[in-house]
């Protein structure tokens, strides 16, 4: 509000008046100035009475100069008891404006907050989000083989029509691995950037990862999504989607730590979550905004 | 008449000071809870954002097929508790934790360290490097009281017995050499987040 160039010179001026009238230097400052107003006139009268006095063949004295100064004292004070009405008016008008002025500078004040407040709940908002990467159930279990069937989600945490997967690996504890990209904080705060997850192995606790099964979207020994362009609609994208999220991501990938060092990436790297299942456990894997993988429920209204 | 005026003068006077007046104060009022709610909004956008180091690594060498990884681990108050030191085969160096939810927030234990080519139940175990009869040295801080201790380290032994604890899970993270291996000599930092998630980044102190 106070981008409005009369607003601002109506909280200048208040602001003015209140430092004139409320601050001890604003109010030597108004001293000094009816100070220098009244000596000002009371040396006019006075070089006027002096030249009255000459023209009469007198001589000015102390009497004389006192009597000028009286004269002036009260001269001031008739003034002002004759406008008490005017001097009223005035100071009731410059009460009404500094009062407004600050009613305007508290609007001002909560409009800014406000807009602050918007602004840091939708930091917030975009930093506590987080984003469904795939669902992983077990579904048989029998002399230490663990079944799972995996199904993927798109970025609108859909799942992604004929991505689910089925897998057979010897152990419990079962380990999702996936390339993680974590952007920087302030891509992810404004809400432009959302840190990345491809999964792409699953291990387990009986199985190195170099020798766990490679998922769907992986070619095997390869991180998959990289050369396996065919495949772009397991990530529920359209071409164009997947296309500029391919070249976002090899950019980010060719060259991590230089993305890291221009302030693009915070980290790349891999991550493995991993819990012991049993037969019908499920599981989800989140991408967080704060950054990392993890493995939390699905929040079901 | 004129004495008419000057109270209708002197009503319009008062009321708009009234008006003002009590407009400010309720905005001033409002503004003091905004300012406080703005407050808990960049509290909870830099607890967010806050790094928890509870291990630092570097890969000392590398060879034919093997690692050889020096693995340091910290309390709350960044001082070190404990090195591990270790060849292991395998090309990609991976660093396991058990991450566990309490309240709103999660807790990281250190857990393993393996390889590309070890299976995780032949790595390191990382528990008996901050295991102080009991109670995990790597939420040792200071002024931390007694009650808080002894619930540390009930929840220490549930989760040495794997998945004894519900909504705990591994989070196992590590370095992909068709990206880009460790580098050698170079230190890193594992960072807990207040989220649950865990990342590398090189370590810059």
């Amino acid at each position: 509000m106070t981008e409005s160039p009369l607003l601002k010179i109506a909280v200048d001026v208040s602001q003015t008046l209140l430092w004139i009238f409320t601050t001890p230097t604003g109010l030597l400052c108004l001293m000094v100035g009816w100070m220098l107003v009244f000596f000002v006139r009371f040396f006019k009268a006075l070089k006027d009475r002096s030249l009255l006095l000459a023209a009469s063949g007198k001589k000015s004295g102390l009497i004389s100069g006192v009597s000028v100064l009286m004269d002036e004292l009260v001269s001031v004070g008739v003034w002002m008891a004759a406008n008490i009405p005017l001097l009223i008016g005035v100071v009731a008008i410059l009460s009404v404006l500094v009062a407004l002025s600050g009613t305007v500078a508290k609007v001002d004040e909560y409009l800014n907050l406000q807009q602050k407040i918007r602004e840091y709940s939708l930091v917030l908002k975009n930093l506590e989000r987080r984003y469904k990467v795939a669902k992983v159930k077990c579904v048989k279990q029998e002399n230490g083989v663990t079944t799972l069937s995996i199904q993927y989600f798109d970025q609108n945490g859909n799942a992604v029509k004929g991505s689910q997967e089925r897998i057979e690996i010897n152990g419990q504890d079962i380990f999702i691995d996936a390339l993680v990209v974590n952007f920087a904080y302030s891509g992810i705060e404004s809400g432009e950037k959302r840190n990345l997850a491809v999964p792409y192995r699953v291990f387990s606790e009986k199985v190195a990862q170099k020798d766990g099964v490679p998922l769907k979207i992986a070619s095997a020994g390869t991180v998959p999504f990289v050369y396996e362009r065919a495949e772009y609609q397991i990530l529920g994208m359209n071409k164009e989607a997947f296309d500029a999220r391919l070249s976002e991501l090899l950019a980010v990938a060719r060259d991590a730590e230089r993305a890291r060092k221009a302030g693009m990436v915070r980290s790349v790297y891999g991550n493995a979550v991993h819990r012991v299942m049993t037969k019908d456990d499920v599981f989800f894997i989140w991408v967080e905004q704060s950054g990392g993988l993890t493995i939390k429920e699905e929040y079901v209204f | 008449m004129k004495k008419n005026r000057i109270m209708g003068g002197i009503r319009i006077w008062l009321v708009t000071i009234l008006v003002l007046g009590a407009i400010a104060s309720g905005i001033t009022l409002y503004v003091k809870f905004q300012k406080e709610k703005l407050e808990k909004l960049k509290a909870n956008i830099t607890r967010l954002k806050e790094e928890h180091v509870p291990m630092r690594f570097m890969v000392e060498s590398r060879g034919d097929g093997y690692v050889v990884a020096k693995v340091k681990l910290y309390d709350m108050d960044g001082n070190e508790i404990g090195v591990a030191k270790s060849t292991l085969k395998g090309e990609s160096l991976f660093l396991d934790f058990v991450t566990v939810p309490l309240e709103k927030k999660y807790l990281t234990f250190p857990q393993a360290i393996f390889t590309d080519a070890v299976p995780a139940q032949n790595g390191i175990a990382l528990f008996p490097l901050y295991d102080r009869n009991g109670f995990p040295q790597v939420f040792a801080a200071e002024g931390i009281n007694d009650a808080l201790k002894n619930d540390l380290s009930t929840l220490f032994s549930k989760v040495k017995q794997s998945g004894a604890v519900d909504g705990s899970f591994g989070s196992a993270v590590h370095d992909i050499k068709e990206f880009r291996a460790f580098d050698v000599d170079v230190v890193y930092r594992v960072i807990a987040r207040l989220k649950g998630g865990l990342e590398i980044v090189e370590d810059d102190q």
